[in-house]
């Protein structure tokens, strides 16, 4: 059994913050038999609410079964060793997503930077050169686009 | 020729890739936020 923090919000801007123990195996929780006649109580006068648990970091929505109970669908860990560092690549946080954006951005400016070295140091324009100027100079444009999609904030 | 290329294919797979990351993470982000 596990302590978690509850809000149940009702549309007319009132707002219930408290806590309630939970099973983590099942994702039964179980509310305080005060809070349990509150929700009766507010259910007299107002429209059904929205009730979310905090877990983890994640906020679910908890649904009520028909014996009267509450559950929540609790989010699975990803499995441990190599999946989990993999998982972590995958799905940065903010802050990572920065940093991937600023790295995306320091291989932009590479780009750009070689196409002028490479153009200068050129004899003569040829194809090949063309083709290996025009290439470099669209990934610095590619790049910071995508380093510039990783840093976009909400 | 092939230099060019292979920098292109790599060049626009890492952009691919973080750019995979980056909507996963946003993605992630989202569900941890539900609600609020």
């Amino acid at each position: 059994m596990k302590l978690a923090k509850v809000k149940i919000e009702y549309s007319s801007g009132t707002t219930i913050v408290d806590r309630v123990t939970l099973d983590p195996a099942t994702g039964q929780v179980h509310l305080a038999p005060r809070l349990l006649g509150l929700l009766s109580k507010m259910d007299e006068s107002e429209c059904s609410a929205a009730f979310s648990l905090e877990y983890r970091g994640h906020v679910l929505p908890v649904t009520p079964v028909v014996n009267g109970g509450y559950v929540v669908a609790l989010p699975t860990d990803p499995p441990p060793g190599i999946r989990q560092i993999l998982h972590a690549v995958a799905t940065p946080s903010k802050d990572q997503r920065q940093q991937n954006g600023r790295y995306l951005h320091t291989l932009s400016a590479a780009s750009i930077g070689g196409t002028v070295g490479y153009v200068h140091s050129a004899s003569s324009w040829d194809l090949s050169t063309v083709v290996g100027a025009t290439i470099l100079a669209s990934l610095g444009v590619v790049l910071w686009y995508a380093g510039f999609h990783a840093m976009k904030g909400e | 020729m092939g230099a060019s290329i292979f920098t292109l294919v790599l060049g626009v797979s890492i952009a691919a890739f973080f750019m995979w990351t980056s909507n996963n993470g946003r993605k992630a982000d989202r569900e941890r936020d539900w609600g609020k």
